[in-house]
């Protein structure tokens, strides 16, 4: 029998600031206000909604149905603002498509960027390159900052992969 | 500039100066519509903190783009011409976040007999791009009757015409690249449909050659990485790597091309300070002086090899 073939997408959540920001700030200012924290109520299942809502949107019937077959969120955290998506092997540029047009989150229609960062094979290698991607974040930030070891520096490293739910069908 | 390096250029499959890690969005709106109307602060700062989300989704080279109209009067004194001013206002982020910054003009081109000569405008912007919005624009613009780095569209409307192969693959082996802006797509649903029609028929036109991808990005939010752009191309016809070059390297090569014209003689040598690119060398930047060195070159030589003649 052939084996299930899936794709993992490791994507982040961005809020650009649209109110103007200050001429000089630092390169650290500048990385912290990049990536921020997703507030409390947006859950996974509210994330995975806007996901489906997306392709139904913009890929009709046809897109979001052959997305939606296999699509799950595998991880979600508020912290780093950063999740895993599963979904077949072929449906990958389809998901991402849906997620290019995804611009508003939640119930307070919170503006964002989905930016997709890594598509892998397999899980493993998505988290190692997560772990690795939060790491250099973080020593960019302490380099040189007097705020080191701020919370927000440590809410930037604070990946937890044991919450990352096992495949059923593997 | 005390040193003089010369730079020979191949042929511009394989570009000699183009990294892989460069990433490159050659259309960031300048929020300003006309030279007569001056910017705001708060534009400004809009524009400051579109560019550093560019910099968090990872492009490495950023170019604003000041469209106008083709018959509009540019103003008669040097230093208007350039309402930019790069270095003073954008030179701290860029020395914080190692952004690099260029400038582009774009001009509308509607009646090709009320237009102007670019001598004048193109020494002071980077890219020169031109968008046509009628049949007549278009045809000026393919043609060769315009010395442009770029061709772009109205993605957002009706095309003016039906595009055909001849002319839009002309102007590609000329070495005009064509645009495709995704800043469309993402702002209503009219727009968004009338863009995915108006790439399929850009990309069947150039057989999807020399296409270039750039956001248009008119605030924070109509900014998205490369992954992102990759798929929306690939599904709607174009191969994967055709759109990995489309931001990478193709994108690189307007700004090597339009550097330049301006900044080279006959695009071969170069003098600058050394460093490795043409594209990064500051030296060469902004409106700084620079001196043209000529050298004789034996003609038996170039006879040989005509390959190293190749303009790009």
């Amino acid at each position: 029998m052939v084996r299930l073939k899936s794709r993992y997408v490791l994507f982040e959540v961005l809020y650009p600031q649209t109110s103007p920001s200050s001429a000089d700030s630092s390169r650290e200012d500048i990385v912290l206000r990049g990536h921020r924290p997703s507030p409390a109520d947006i859950t996974g299942k509210v994330l995975l909604q806007e996901i489906r809502r997306s392709l139904q949107l913009h890929l009709g019937d046809y897109g979001s149905g052959k997305v939606c077959s296999l699509l799950q969120l595998k991880y979600w955290s508020n912290n780093t603002s950063t999740g895993i998506l599963r979904c077949h092997r072929e449906d990958v540029d389809l998901l991402l498509t849906g997620l290019f047009f995804l611009r508003e989150l939640g119930n307070d229609n919170l503006r964002v960027i989905v930016n997709p960062v890594k598509v892998s094979g397999t899980i493993k290698k998505v988290e190692q390159y997560a772990m690795r991607r939060s790491d250099r974040m973080v020593a960019l930030v302490r380099k040189g900052s007097a705020r080191a070891a701020t919370d927000d520096a440590l809410q930037l490293s604070n990946n937890n992969f044991a919450s990352v739910t096992a495949d059923a069908q593997d | 500039m005390e040193l003089c390096f010369i730079q020979l250029l191949g042929s511009y499959d394989t570009p000699p100066e183009t990294p892989h890690n460069m990433l490159v969005d050659l259309n960031v709106r300048w929020p300003q519509e006309s030279f007569s109307k001056p910017v705001t602060d708060k534009d400004i700062a809009v524009l400051r903190s579109t560019l550093e989300t560019l910099h968090t989704t990872g492009y490495t080279h950023v170019v604003l783009n000041f469209t106008v109209s083709h018959s509009e009067k540019f103003p008669s004194q040097p230093n208007d011409l350039n309402p930019m001013r790069i270095e003073e206002r954008f030179g701290s982020l860029m020395q914080t976040t190692g952004l690099k910054i260029y400038s582009r003009i774009t001009l509308v081109i509607d009646d090709p007999s009320r237009g102007q000569t670019l001598n004048k405008i193109s020494k002071v912007y980077d890219i020169v791009a031109a968008l046509p919005v009628s049949e007549r624009g278009l045809t000026l613009a393919t043609t060769g009757g315009l010395d442009i780095d770029l061709l772009t569209l109205d993605y957002g409307q009706r095309l003016p015409t039906f595009l055909k192969h001849k002319s839009i693959c002309g102007c590609v082996k000329r070495g005009v690249k064509v645009e495709i802006v995704y800043g469309y797509s993402l702002r209503d649903v009219n727009q968004r449909r009338q863009f995915v029609q108006n790439v399929r028929s850009v990309v069947r036109a150039s057989r999807s050659r020399g296409i270039v991808v750039s956001s248009g990005a008119r605030e924070p939010l109509e900014v998205r990485n490369q992954l992102g752009v990759t798929a929306l191309l690939r599904t709607l016809g174009m191969t994967s790597d055709q759109c990995s070059r489309a931001n990478n390297e193709l994108a690189a090569l307007v700004l090597l091309n339009g550097r330049l014209r301006v900044k080279s003689y006959k695009q071969t040598v170069a003098a600058g300070s050394g460093a490795v690119s043409v594209v990064d060398d500051p030296a060469l930047a902004g409106g700084a002086a620079m001196k043209i060195v000529r050298r004789r070159r034996d003609s038996s030589d170039t006879e040989e090899h005509p390959s190293k003649q190749a303009k790009i």
